[in-house]
């Protein structure tokens, strides 16, 4: 099979799968006992009237799977409802929100691959050495500390003690969003001032997330290299006396790395769903705010919307962590059977 | 001696170990405060952090505190207040008005120099205009209004004259009116962007204002989840505001929203949770601001099963101890709760509420028939035979709520009355007494308007009880005396109505009133020129920094 047509299939799939999401979330929300029309009509304060007006306007007094029937007759036509806490239409909340993650799970990720997989890779090769154990210190600590407790220790001492970076938000200097990244609108501008604070800004929450994730991955590159440097092949390159950086880079590493892009691409994927306790911190207005809140307020075309993001999020990290293999491992050919 | 060599797990361990002590360290060290104590620092801002974001900003549609507080000071209403006494209403974009002696007509003479923030004129007509909005709109805040108006009440006598004629003598109008839901809107911005829809929204009004307004401020942008920034409008009737600009973030972690004001990077938190305030105590340039509010809290007694009882209600009334819970969950910073009608608004009587009394309780039930079942600790229900006892649903994660309740619990085994608690989220919370899953919660009300009637009827009137808080208490002369009192024109009687209702509610006892919680936010001590009033919005027009 082609990639080209693996990679088609793999999409296609998306569907029955987004659509097993969209049944299961409208189920729960259907069985949890609560009465979003009178959250959404102003709590107990809400009349009778005004609740049973909005029940009408979004379908709740009809069976489940009318519901669901009206949001992907909803979906087919561009359209995700009305968000019952903004009072937006849902996919220009995601819209809006979903660069803002994206732009912090992006420059995680990049910190996290840059740090974790050289410090795997080294504490393979000097194993056991003082390099190693700092490495395993490091990585541990960056893997068991809650994320929350590290935001706001970051916060307390480079915000508050010194005052070297801002605690919270995305750019305080006037910017025109074009495409949602502050960082690249901030460059297609030229808005230097945007640019500088921004970066300030992603420094302490894009931290928390790949020292979290950098953590894990040093320690599964770590164990892979050390699996693949104790293999034959390692040592036949020695015996025909290879130099020892060629053996490292060029033969064990490129093997050693599956396991560690497996563990990305998951990574990637709970980036991009939005850490909601870091969102909550930095006040960083991201996809995981967006979804608390919409829990919070039982705003159910919020949930779904999201729910239906993250799904595919997931799914499309997963698909590329495949194809990626293709392309690192000679031996892996997408969509073969062996 | 031959020394135990570390295993690496051990060393990773210690590492470990070693590095949050260090790092936790840095948290210990750091209490004393930032290095610098900054001046008063963005001298022409007010920055406030705002506890939560609104849903939207048109005055017709939105019904909650956020919305209302950027609502307040983008438009204004005809009247309002200018102190923290709800009992004084001070003239607006009205420069006096009359009422007649039958309290029907109310007719409102405006001011001519106040312009919307396109330049335009706010004339009689756009009072028309917004408040016949308002009614065909019919959003969740209409039905203030439209309990007592309809589409012909207002009515245009001249370009600064306008007449409003009840449906019925309300005694109520004057502070419905002070809501933003009453604020004038410029009908031309209005009719430009999708004007008046029955029944329906204006998704212009709602993330915008675009002129519309003619209050102290306008909107200049709104990002959501980020912020909301104002300009002070240059010929605002009232002069100019004190400050330039306002910014409003919405950071929602406490902790961080402390270290802002500590650092001097905010001026005002709002909505501060009491149990925060040790936070900020003792802190330089930082102070609490707390102002007697007519924010209740209670406990909902479902009045069925064990409850249907008035013994049964009285007695758990007088089993929770106001005084501890004043003072250990409130911190000192909320006043006993006397009945459904907070101090300090009309129609509150001193009708000397149960006071913690387990002697008391124990008598009452012990001559109502509710022996002990010495094996089990409790008294037993003599219709049932069953142990004495209901359940309570509390919001999860409030902590307020729990210490309260277990509280509570502790003081009802004294008396034999078992009660189980169940943390609950709180949208389902509401769902469960409603649907008699449930037998009490504690919950709370805020004022819509500054009247009686917007809590007697609300929690007690039996429709109400039902339907909001989902309680079968049900009492038809209270019923009654409730509707009478709404529409009572005279003020003297209308005052010796409430007080009749205080004492009927007294004796049936369908809910235990807690607390009258303080309002409390904090301050940035070189803020100045704020009042709070527990029926208005936060005003930003007098506030200045020094």
């Amino acid at each position: 099979m082609e990639l080209r047509d693996y990679f088609l299939r793999r999409l296609f799939l998306l569907i029955p799968v987004l659509l097993g999401v969209l049944v299961l979330v409208f189920t729960i929300s259907y069985v949890i006992p609560t009465d979003p029309a009178r959250q959404w009509a102003g709590g107990f304060h809400a009349r009778p009237e005004q609740v049973e007006l909005l029940r009408e306007r979004y379908h709740l007094n009809d069976p489940l799977y009318m519901q669901i029937y009206y949001y992907l007759d909803g979906i087919l036509h561009g359209d995700l409802g009305i968000s019952a806490s903004t009072r937006r239409p849902v996919l220009e909340d995601l819209k809006a929100f979903f660069p803002a993650t994206f732009e912090l799970a992006i420059f995680s990720f990049i910190l996290a691959v840059i740090t974790g997989i050289p410090f795997g890779v080294i504490s393979a090769l000097k194993r056991n050495q003082m390099v190693d154990h700092i490495s395993r210190a490091l990585a541990l600590t960056g893997a068991s500390t809650p994320l929350f407790w590290m935001a706001l220790l970051l916060q307390f001492i480079f915000y508050y003690k010194l005052g070297w970076l801002p605690a919270a938000g995305r750019v305080e200097v006037p910017l025109d969003r074009i495409t949602g990244m502050v960082l690249i609108d901030s460059v297609i501008t030229g808005n230097s001032a945007a640019f500088a604070d921004a970066l300030r800004r992603l420094a302490m929450p894009s931290f928390c997330m790949a020292f979290w994730s950098m953590g894990y991955l040093v320690r599964i590159t770590r164990s892979s290299m050390l699996e693949v440097l104790n293999a034959e092949y390692i040592m036949t390159a020695k015996a025909k006396g290879l130099p020892q950086r060629i053996i490292n880079y060029r033969h064990a590493l490129r093997n050693a790395i599956i396991p560690p892009i497996t563990i990305l691409g998951i990574r990637f994927g709970w980036l991009l769903a939005g850490a909601v306790l870091l969102e909550t911190i930095f006040a960083w207005p991201g996809m995981g705010r967006y979804a608390a809140s919409s829990i919070l307020e039982v705003d159910l075309p919020a949930m779904v919307g999201y729910c239906l993001v993250v799904a595919m999020v997931m799914l499309l990290a997963n698909l590329i962590v495949d194809i990626t293999y293709a392309f690192i491992d000679p031996r892996v050919r997408v969509g073969e059977k062996y | 001696m031959k020394k135990k060599k570390l295993t690496r797990l051990e060393a990773s361990i210690i590492a470990c170990a070693v590095i949050l002590s260090v790092l936790s360290g840095c948290i210990g060290q750091a209490e004393e405060g930032p290095e610098e104590v900054p001046g008063v620092t963005d001298p022409d801002t007010l920055n406030i952090l705002a506890y939560g974001e609104p849903d939207q900003l048109d005055p017709a549609t939105c019904y909650d505190a956020r919305g209302s507080l950027v609502i307040h000071n983008l438009y204004d209403r005809l009247i309002g207040y200018d102190s923290p006494d709800t009992k004084v209403i001070n003239p607006r974009l009205a420069e006096r008005w009359e009422i007649s002696s039958d309290g029907m007509e109310y007719t409102f003479y405006l001011r001519e120099d106040a312009t919307f923030h396109d330049g335009s004129s706010v004339t009689a007509d756009a009072v028309k205009y917004s408040f016949d909005r308002v009614l065909k709109m019919n959003q969740p805040p209409s039905w203030m209004m439209a309990q007592c108006m309809d589409l012909n009440s207002t009515q245009v006598i001249d370009e600064y004259t306008v007449k409003i004629t009840l449906t019925k003598p309300y005694a109520a109008f004057l502070p419905i009116l002070c809501y933003t839901v009453a604020s004038i809107v410029n009908p031309d911005v209005i009719d430009a962007n999708g004007g008046v829809v029955e029944g329906e929204e204006n998704e212009f009004l709602n993330q915008n204002e675009g002129g519309a307004g003619s209050g102290p401020y306008e909107l200049v942008e709104w990002i959501p989840n980020e912020r909301i920034v104002l300009i002070r409008y240059d010929d605002y009737w009232r002069g100019l505001a004190k400050l330039p600009n306002v910014k409003m973030s919405f950071i929602p972690e406490v902790g961080t929203r402390v270290m802002y004001l500590k650092r001097g990077d905010a001026d005002i938190a709002t909505g501060f949770p009491e149990t925060n305030i040790p936070d900020i105590l003792g802190a330089e340039g930082v102070r609490v601001f707390a102002e007697p509010s007519y924010d209740i809290t209670f406990i909902v007694l479902g009045c069925r099963g064990p409850l249907a009882d008035k013994n049964v209600r009285q007695a758990v009334c007088m089993a929770a101890d106001y005084d501890t819970i004043l003072q250990f969950v409130y911190h000192g910073y909320s006043e006993r709760l006397y009945s459904v009608i907070p101090a300090g608004m009309f129609g509150w009587h001193d009708i000397a509420p149960f006071e913690f009394d387990i002697e008391g309780a124990n008598a009452l039930l012990d001559g109502a028939g509710y022996t002990w079942d010495e094996a089990a600790g409790y008294r037993k229900d003599p219709a049932t035979g069953e142990i004495l006892g209901a359940e309570i649903a509390v919001p999860q994660g409030d902590e307020v709520r729990s210490q309260i309740s277990l509280l509570w619990q502790s003081s009802l085994v004294k008396i034999g009355f078992k009660l189980e608690i169940r943390e609950i989220s709180w949208a389902m919370m509401y769902q469960l007494i409603r649907n008699e899953e449930t037998d009490m919660i504690i919950s709370g009300w805020l004022p819509d308007y500054a009247d009686p009637d917007n809590y007697t009827d609300s929690m007690c009137g039996s429709a109400n009880a039902k339907a909001i808080w989902g309680s079968d208490y049900k009492n038809e002369d209270l019923d009654a005396l409730i509707d009478q009192a709404k529409w009572e024109p005279d003020t003297d009687a209308r005052n010796q109505l409430y007080y009749q209702i205080l004492m009927i509610i007294k004796e049936d006892a369908p809910f235990v009133w807690l607390a009258q919680t303080a309002h409390v936010e904090a301050h940035r001590t070189w803020i100045h020129g704020y009042f709070y009033n527990p029926c208005q919005s936060m005003e930003f027009w007098g506030i200045y920094k020094e």
